[in-house]
């Protein structure tokens, strides 16, 4: 006998993992927004450089930005920003320690809607700042 | 024993998260698309001028720590040169 055919043991394929599960693929999805995140962070920084490279080289940002294909990523990053801020609280409960007030635990959804709430307000203080400062 | 670098990384990871979850939708709303289609923010909330200081009239703030004083110019969109206050 071979010593290799006798030992084949199975090994389940992990080809497309994520798609076997709904509860998979709404991690991958939670997962995926860092992309989006690092997508607006590589478009804010390059407005940075090229502000300080002086007016003509920040005008041509400013003309990037309004380009089609810009307007539709943004649209997606902005989905992508709701999607993560929105599962970020819906899994704080699960990834912060545990919280004890008055010897019994804090529930999960308090914590939840204490994050939601904050990322509300927090959008609407931006809001407000960005139309104090209008134009 | 040796220390562990995780909690380093794990902290970077959850302060970008929890900023990124708090400011993004409002940064991405007002920066990728109100600013560009000059939507409810005007036309030129984004300007050169606007962008160098955040003063909300277009005055560029201008501070000389060394001196002790903060300067204001006025902002116009010729050549001319700035006034000084």
């Amino acid at each position: 006998m071979s010593g290799k055919a006798a030992r084949r043991p199975y090994v389940r394929p992990m080809a497309g993992w994520w798609r076997r599960d709904p509860f998979f693929v709404r991690y991958m999805v939670r997962e995926a927004t860092a992309l989006a995140v690092l997508a607006y962070a590589v478009v804010l920084a390059l407005g940075v450089v090229r502000l300080a490279q002086g007016e003509t080289a920040w005008n041509g940002w400013l003309q990037a930005l309004r380009s089609p294909a810009s307007l539709l990523l943004h649209a997606v990053l902005l989905v992508s920003m709701v999607v993560h801020g929105h599962s970020w609280f819906e899994i704080m409960p699960k990834t912060m320690p545990m919280i004890f007030v008055g010897g019994r635990r804090l529930a999960a959804t308090t914590i939840q809607r204490v994050g939601w709430g904050a990322a509300v307000v927090v959008t609407v203080v931006v809001f407000a700042a960005a139309l104090w400062a209008r134009a | 024993m040796k220390r562990s670098n995780a909690p380093i990384f794990w902290l970077l990871f959850g302060a970008g998260g929890m900023l990124s979850a708090l400011l993004g939708t409002a940064l991405v709303l007002v920066t990728g698309l109100l600013a560009p289609l000059g939507w409810v923010l005007g036309p030129a909330w984004m300007d050169y001028p606007r962008a160098l200081a955040f003063a909300p009239d277009g005055t560029l703030l201008v501070a000389e720590a060394g001196r002790g004083e903060v300067r204001r110019f006025a902002i116009e969109r010729s050549a001319a040169p700035a006034a000084r206050e």
